[in-house]
């Protein structure tokens, strides 16, 4: 079993103290798997509520897939990120990520996603 | 703090486009040299407010800013309901055109942004007699596409949200918060498919790669000027079209995305005022004349 990558852990717990975040995503369903390197979790979003949980489980499935370097999360999360860094479609356009899968739940939900993608910015 | 109204005119335009009649929202400010603003697609001539209230322009340029027809307050043509909304190159260019001759501008000059900074570079290639000076902001003779624009327009994904979701990310982090959310308010406000319809210029009708070969900028100077932040037009795509272009100048704005003028005017006016400056001394006031 593969550690669950340390930042993707904290999403829960900034997206608990953001007061906005649950109301607005309170009808979103969707599973996540977020890569960083070969650390990878999945990220569960149902109804104004955010797990992380394992990959690794025997039918462990996923909506849709992030998968990137460990570097680009670290530059996503920066508090000027850079230009190849601070959008989920920016990094996948400047060839640092790759997302596949089922695109329905992401775009139905987009903003509030990015929203809860972006929560560790500046944090560090 | 007391009310009180921004100086900005904003009045409703009837004429005729490409042989149908039309009620367009025209806003303007200022005067002396005329400059007619183009705004993005999807969007309307709210994003040229920062402009409009910029005394160091208005003081010396009357800057006009209309919604294209099925944007903001011009609503679309009688019998749009059965209809598809699709800009094409040409119907763009009849509509500024149009514009200008309603308004009686003689020679404006024109900036654009996105759509409205590629389409400068048909009207410099065509018609570059009847403007005093072009600016591209975040604009390309072409780029390669990013998403599918299907998903701007489709009964179980909300097109407001989607498509500000979209291009929530092409603005770039770190400018002022409140304009950032205004820029994507006014593409949840859009109409259905009407930010689709506007990319068929981008994607399909409007490649200009081999337009610009015609571009003489002897005849009408033409900026391109492009924020590093924006990953749909990028910098290096704006470049590419400049060095393929005599005489172009090329800025790439620090700390811009693709919405200068509205997610961050006071970052925008760093790069915008000289460029303005040199038209300004550069073109005669047509009130002086």
């Amino acid at each position: 079993m593969t550690d669950m990558p340390a930042d993707f852990s904290q999403l829960p717990v900034l997206f608990d103290a953001h007061p906005s975040l649950p109301r607005r995503a309170a009808r979103a369903r969707i599973t996540m798997l977020l890569c960083a390197g070969a650390a990878r979790c999945r990220l569960m979003l149902h109804d104004g509520t955010l797990k992380v949980g394992n990959a690794e489980g025997p039918m462990d499935g996923w909506d849709i897939a992030l998968r990137g370097d460990a570097s680009v999360w670290g530059d996503h999360w920066r508090r000027m990120p850079p230009p190849d860094a601070a959008d989920i479609f920016g990094m996948s356009r400047h060839g640092r990520m790759v997302i596949e899968g089922n695109f329905l739940p992401l775009m139905r939900h987009l903003q509030v996603i990015k929203d809860i993608l972006a929560l560790p910015r500046g944090q560090a | 703090m007391s009310a009180k109204f921004d100086p900005i005119l904003g009045r409703y335009l009837r004429l005729d486009i490409g042989g149908r009649a039309h009620r367009i929202y025209v806003e303007e400010a200022g005067s002396g040299l005329p400059l007619l603003c183009l705004h993005t697609a999807g969007a309307d001539a709210r994003q040229y407010r920062g402009l409009m209230l910029d005394e160091a322009i208005t003081s010396r340029f009357r800057v006009i800013a209309f919604d294209m027809p099925w944007h903001g307050k011009s609503s679309p043509p009688e019998g749009y309901q059965d209809e598809e909304y699709r800009l094409s190159t040409q119907a763009y260019v009849d509509t500024i055109l149009a514009v200008c001759d309603g308004l009686e501008l003689e020679r404006p000059a024109v900036q654009g942004c996105s759509i409205g900074g590629r389409i400068v570079l048909q009207l410099a290639a065509d018609h570059p007699d009847r403007f005093s000076a072009l600016i591209g902001a975040q604009g390309a003779a072409w780029q390669a596409p990013w998403y599918h624009t299907d998903w701007l327009h489709r009964p179980d994904v909300h097109g407001g949200e989607v498509c500000a979701g979209l291009i929530s990310g092409l603005i770039a982090p770190g400018g002022p918060e409140a304009d950032r959310h205004e820029t994507l308010w006014h593409y949840m406000q859009g109409g259905p498919g009407i930010f689709k319809g506007d990319l068929w210029f981008y994607r399909v009708d409007g490649d200009l790669r081999e337009t610009i070969a015609r571009i003489d900028t002897s005849r009408c100077p033409l900026w391109l000027l492009t924020g590093e932040y924006d990953f749909s037009c990028r910098p290096a795509d704006t470049l590419a079209t400049a060095r393929a272009i005599a005489g172009c100048e090329a800025v790439v704005m620090e700390r811009l995305g693709h919405f200068p003028m509205s997610e961050n005017y006071a970052q925008f006016t760093a790069y915008l005022h000289p460029v303005l400056e040199q038209i300004a001394v550069n073109t005669p006031d047509p009130s002086a004349l």
